[in-house]
């Protein structure tokens, strides 16, 4: 390919980052909103139980606040007749109210279930202890299998949320129960995941304030999910949302700023001043969102000389917590990935999302996929302990190949799994770095016991929603001539991962325009169109192709105004008007997907990222704990559109997942609220802790995405700690099934383990 | 009450409550937000103030100085924290020790645990078992008995009192063999 004319493939530096990196961007809390009150929220401290209303202290003078409880609020009654709309938080399901009333169910601890304003921060403090809410507790359902059971119904008659299932070959006929059945060796393995904070840089925030029309402003990733949730609970759409410079995401600002959202506003109403309403970090950790935890069973059939999977049974059970969030997706992109990159014949997937009286769990990174993979990944490594065999050999035996058919049936193209574990072994030949002495705060000489060792994984991931997903939600863009400038409104929301430079970069290069005249317009409900939301990797692929779209469109327009179609600004100096010109594209489905939401089965996605990645780390035998030296990864991202902020998404997600791996736990009470929520005690890495990264960018074009590109969000937080247990188990015998793989569970299956197999 | 100092190379004078947080007379006073609350308790730095060009603690948490005994000349010395974090964490285990060794045989030592204990403690125990022995493994491992028999840890957020107690004495074990390989 000849090298771009343009800024496609270049890496510019990012439009946010001095701002950022100077403190000069303002985030929610450092917005100037004059005569702001803050607003705290009122929790329950029980998982399951009725509301039975709010205790205020008398010594306290309330006269000063004000006490919002969901009994004084107009709900149903309408904007005309100065009330409201509904009591829930609208998403997937209507099972989550606003504000839980008085006589209501409490499902889970730190449900909100009253609101406070007072004029300042330390006022709103005092009164949020002087307000007590009374309880009646009700025995809770707090595991996946007090869920199965279904004693305590929680949703529905069975406690589930959603389940799906998925069969390929025999796996839909009496065969496949013969064939397990009479087999002389199933291979059968459970594997576990934990729950996972997102910690993004800065706590839940929201502000909102009225002058005429409503505005609520703060810290999300989807703006128009906070407008649908706001739409249904004002029973209006006189508002708007606007996304404030929001610090990482990873999931956790996409459905949960929702609550905040309408928490702000109703404040807002209630008082008739501004109100800003920013969590406290301790807060923040108990109340929020999780990556869901999951148990899952692997039973295959598979070749002994080879190890290649003949057939099999995957079941995967996923905690939801106490409302349907998103969690209907989470569990379909886990079923959907269950396998791996690898080809299976005969399969039978059932993948349940179940429902517990905990804090709601929700998007994060990965979206079920780092679940998924987990258990492929060991499950693959069972089997390779238990035949003798070399675990590469067997990924090499399994792995996809072009013409090989999913477990929905999808027929694939371009299969780069091949590819990227080749980019990264010979990337992995380089000499490792020396090992740094202060990875750890020591001296007096290493561990006689400090074992070396390396672990690989393999991965897929589907890019944009899935199946028909895409074409359903038509997401939009506008491109507009402003003067010389050209601006994009789009609602994908910056969090981090580029989309202010990635978009100016597509369309400066589509319409042959400098950089520096190219530029998103802020993410404001009231300017820009429903792009969906910024998730699933899908802003730069999906998105970013619409943009496009509607940038030959701007071209198309301007020529037709002109009369001539040549170059950009040969075509504008031949303007008789001043007057801006604005766009816009829609998604279509040029891929001609297939697919059955029914059955599960066709084209579930219309593009796939592969990843190899190899870890090379030691393990203390004496203590248990894992140092990271290295870590190699080999992506195929389609198209890097900006080569320096692709990988510093590769490396940050694989961080991320080696926080998963090793050091990121929950700590639940007897309430299963989370015990360590502080950042002295909830261990995410630091940067002392992260390996030296090699990051290889393959690039197999994707003829749906802009220039090629796929989407690259989640893929890098998908395998990085399978390949962690894999060198664990190589090191020193130790097999972990478990997640987190902390110090204390390594030194446990130490004990139990047998002679290292290399 | 009323302080000037110079910010941000601009002479300001600001009227403060003694118990104001130095981040809230920034950001809410003279709002200036670049510094920001991350997790309220110090932990992440998003807080961090610069003065004269140095990150600085509070005036009641700045430690100037701490004096040890000298060690003798030729005494081994080994110290680990164990945890999950390379640093801003608070440890699972914590141990050190100072071991001189003379014709072949453990002549003093000194074994110091942290996190095991309501304060960081010697254990006495195992500087008996060591004293005199070889620097070997039979010593490494009474050494490790003794440790284990002699602390009492507990359960918490951040690990088992199960870990703490073998942890604790593989790590005085290690401090042993190494001293014995000089």
């Amino acid at each position: 390919m000849a090298v771009a004319p343009g800024p496609v493939g270049q890496s510019v530096p990012r439009v946010d980052g001095v701002a950022k990196v100077t403190g000069a961007a303002r985030y929610l809390d450092d917005l100037d909103v004059p005569g702001a009150w803050h607003g705290v929220t009122v929790r329950s401290t029980i998982p399951h139980g009725i509301f039975e209303g709010l205790d205020l202290d008398p010594a306290f003078d309330w006269s000063a606040v004000v006490v919002v409880t969901a009994d004084q609020l107009a709900w149903g009654a309408g904007l005309a007749a100065g009330g409201l709309g509904d009591n829930y938080v609208a998403m997937i399901d209507r099972d989550q109210p606003a504000l839980v009333p008085p006589g209501g169910r409490i499902t889970h601890a730190d449900e909100p279930v009253a609101l406070i304003a007072a004029p300042t921060k330390a006022l709103a403090a005092a009164a949020r202890r002087a307000a007590r809410p009374r309880q009646r507790p009700l025995p809770p359902v707090l595991t996946i299998d007090d869920a199965l059971a279904a004693e305590i119904k929680l949703y529905g008659d069975d406690n589930i949320f959603k389940q799906f299932l998925i069969r390929k070959g025999h796996g839909d006929d009496d065969e496949f129960d013969a064939a397990m059945a009479g087999a002389a060796q199933i291979i059968d393995g459970t594997y576990h995941t934990g729950a996972q904070e997102q910690m993004y840089i800065e706590p839940q925030a929201m502000a909102a304030w009225k002058d005429g029309a409503l505005h609520v402003a703060g810290s999300m990733q989807c703006p128009y999910y906070v407008h649908k949730a706001l739409k249904r609970v004002l029973g209006h759409a006189d508002f708007n949302v606007v996304q404030a410079v929001t610090g990482g995401g990873f999931g956790g600002k996409e459905e949960y700023p929702s609550l905040v959202a309408i928490h702000a506003a109703l404040l807002a109403l209630k008082t008739g001043r501004p109100v800003k309403l920013i969590y406290r970090r301790d807060e923040d950790l108990r109340a929020t969102t999780k990556r869901h935890p999951m148990r899952a069973r692997y039973r295959t059939l598979v070749d002994e000389g080879t190890g290649r999977l003949l057939a099999a049974e995957a079941e995967l059970l996923f905690d939801g917590g106490a409302y349907n969030t998103l969690s209907p997706v989470v569990n379909s992109r886990g079923a959907i990935h269950a396998l791996g990159p690898y080809r299976c014949d005969h399969a039978v997937i059932d993948a349940l999302m179940v429902a517990t009286h905990t804090p709601p769990n929700g998007a994060f990174r990965g979206f079920g996929a780092p679940q998924a993979h987990w258990s492929a990944e060991r499950h693959i490594d069972r089997i390779a302990r238990v035949l003798g065999l070399d675990p590469l050999a067997v990924r090499r035996t399994n792995m996809y190949r072009d013409g090989d058919r999913t477990p929905t049936g999808q027929v694939l193209r371009d299969v780069g799994i091949g590819i990227v574990l080749e980019r990264a072994l010979e990337r992995a030949e380089k000499p490792l770095p020396p090992r740094l002495a202060a990875t750890r705060p020591g001296g007096g000489g290493p561990a006689a016991r400090l074992v070396p060792s390396r672990g690989l994984a393999l991965a897929w991931h589907g890019c944009g929603f899935t199946g028909n997903g895409e074409a359903a939600l038509k997401g939009k863009a506008d491109v507009a001539l402003e003067g010389r400038d050209v601006v994009i409104y789009i609602a994908s929301t910056d969090i981090g991962q580029g989309p202010e430079t990635i978009f100016p970069q597509i369309v400066a290069e589509t319409l042959g325009l400098p950089l520096a005249r190219v530029r998103n317009a802020p993410h404001d409900t009231a300017q820009v169109p429903d792009s969906g939301p910024t998730v699933a990797s899908r802003t730069t692929m999906v998105v970013g192709g619409v943009a496009q779209k509607a940038a030959r469109k701007l071209r198309d327009a301007l020529a037709a105004e002109v009369g001539f179609d040549g170059d950009f600004d040969r075509m504008l100096a031949a303007r008789k008007s001043a007057a801006n010109l604005r766009v816009q594209a829609e998604y279509t489905d040029d891929c001609s997907l297939v697919w059955d939401p029914k059955t599960y089965q066709g084209d579930a996605y219309p593009a796939f990222g592969w990843a190899c990645v190899i870890v090379d780390l030691d393990v203390d035998a004496d203590t248990g704990e894992v140092f990271y030296r290295r870590l190699v990864q080999a992506t195929d991202v389609g198209r890097a559109i900006n080569p320096v902020l692709c990988s510093g998404q590769l490396e940050g997600g694989a961080l991320q997942a080696l926080g998963f791996a090793t050091s990121e736990e929950l700590v639940l009470d007897a309430q299963h609220g989370m015990r360590n929520n502080r950042l002295t005690n909830y261990i995410i890495p630091t940067a002392l802790d992260a390996p030296e990264m090699e990051t290889v960018l393959v690039e197999i074009p994707f003829a749906g995405g802009p220039f090629g590109a796929k989407g690259i969000g989640e893929i890098p937080h998908d395998v990085p700690h399978a390949a962690v247990a894999q060198a664990i188990e190589r090191a020193t015998g130790a097999v972990l099934d478990r997640l987190p793989m902390t110090p204390e569970r390594v030194l446990a299956a130490l004990d139990t383990a047998a002679e290292p197999s290399a | 009450m009323k302080i000037e100092f110079t910010l941000n190379e601009r002479p300001v004078s600001v009227d403060v409550a003694p118990m104001a947080r130095l981040l809230d007379v920034l950001r809410e006073d003279l709002r200036v937000t670049g510094t920001k609350e991350g997790c309220g308790e110090g932990e992440c730095g998003a807080c961090t103030v610069l003065v004269d060009g140095r990150a600085v603690l509070a005036a009641d948490e700045l430690i100037v100085a701490i004096e040890l005994p000298a060690v003798a000349p030729g005494a081994y010395q080994g110290w680990r924290k164990v945890g999950t974090r390379a640093a801003q964490s608070i440890s699972k285990v914590m141990a050190a020790a100072v071991i001189e060794v003379a014709d072949g045989a453990i002549a003093t030592c000194r074994f110091a645990l942290g996190a095991v204990a309501d304060r960081p403690i010697r254990v006495p125990t195992a500087e008996a078992a060591a004293l005199g022995r070889a620097p070997d493994a039979t010593t490494a491992a009474a050494v490790a008995a003794a440790t284990a028999a002699a602390i009492a840890p507990i359960d918490d957020v951040r690990s088992t009192a199960a870990y703490r107690r073998r942890v604790a004495g593989a790590l005085l074990s290690r401090f042993v063999m190494n001293a014995g390989r000089r």
